[in-house]
């Protein structure tokens, strides 16, 4: 973690670093980090949707332009943050996507599954947005700005929220960009994604697709 | 003995209210389900009436499959309300975060101006 937030707190531009801590078991603490890092530590695991609105939440009270949001496992690059926030400074776009150029790199019967999952929320995604959502919709490494994250402030983001905020995203006619990056190996800690909670994700999302489907149609 | 049964159950859940381990709202629901279940299990032309409506040929099911609605409603509510506090659980986390976060950021300026 300290190694994390180190590369990210020297990166140029970078103004400041929040940890969320969703209640991981041994806690966070601030040994070793640099000065200056926000660290906030949740009473449970509540998922990354609550995550995403305390950081955005703290984004919005204060007077930054760019919300890089990335996991603290090491799968996302750091290096690849200026690009994403620069594109989304530089009013390219209000939401930078990370694209993994290398997922679904990984074989065995638990990959060929997700990817197979992953597939039918981008296919229902784009029939949604007409096409509109980036190649990668399950990306956790991404940029905004203050307009995307007062979008999503509003909306209620649950666990494994990140197809959804595509979609609301691009319905709100946010301007979306995919900058493909190469994820990285997981550092520590594993998917908490099981196939309890992979269905749970499916079952959401088409209640998800189906709202929203009916809205269309009104 | 039907009686008795109703009567101890309205009782026991009273109890509970009382001993605040019950909100009374939800407790209404509960009492509403067991006068139903009672007046269903003690008058018989009630079930004789029920099993004619919903076409159900051997009668005495009616009570069996008029429990297990009762039931799935009960399940629904208290899901319902579960959602709702759980709405409310996270409204409050974010907040408290968003205090703390605030809280760190005044001790830096703090310290930053001494």
């Amino acid at each position: 973690m300290a190694k994390i937030c180190d590369s990210i707190a020297s990166l140029p531009g970078v103004n400041r670093v929040l940890i969320v801590d969703d209640g991981s078991v041994p806690p966070v603490t601030r040994e070793g980090l640099p000065v200056g890092v926000r660290l906030v530590r949740l009473p449970s695991n509540y998922g990354i949707g609550l995550c995403n609105h305390v950081a955005i939440d703290y984004f919005l009270s204060g007077r930054a332009d760019v919300l890089v949001r990335i996991d603290a496992d090491g799968q996302h690059p750091t290096h690849e943050i200026p690009r994403l926030a620069e594109a989304v400074r530089g009013d390219e776009c209000d939401l930078a996507i990370g694209v993994r150029t290398n997922a679904g790199a990984a074989t065995g019967i638990r990959s060929l599954a997700a990817r197979a999952v992953r597939a039918y929320i981008r296919l229902i995604a784009r029939l949604l947005t007409d096409g509109r959502v980036p190649g990668d919709i399950n990306s956790g490494f991404y940029a905004m700005n203050r307009s995307a994250a007062a979008t999503f402030a509003e909306w209620p983001l649950e666990r494994y929220p990140e197809p959804e905020m595509m979609i609301i995203a691009s319905l709100r006619k946010l301007r979306i960009l995919g900058v493909p990056i190469e994820q990285g190996e997981r550092l520590h800690g594993r998917s908490t994604i099981t196939v309890g909670r992979a269905f749970q994700l499916l079952l959401r999302f088409n209640a998800l697709a189906i709202n929203l489907l009916i809205d269309r149609l009104r | 003995m039907k009686i008795f049964v109703t009567i101890l159950l309205a009782a026991g859940l009273l109890y509970l209210v009382r001993r605040r381990l019950l909100h009374i709202d939800l407790s209404f629901f509960l009492l509403l389900a067991i006068l139903l279940l009672s007046v269903a299990s003690l008058s018989q032309s009630f079930i004789l009436l029920a099993a004619s409506v919903l076409e159900i040929v051997y009668e005495p099911l009616a009570i069996v499959l008029l429990a297990l609605f009762v039931l799935l409603c009960l399940v629904t509510l208290l899901s319902v309300y579960m959602s709702r506090a759980e709405q409310r659980d996270l409204a409050l986390v974010r907040r408290v975060a968003a205090l703390e976060l605030a809280a760190q950021d005044r001790d830096e300026s703090r310290s930053l101006s001494q």
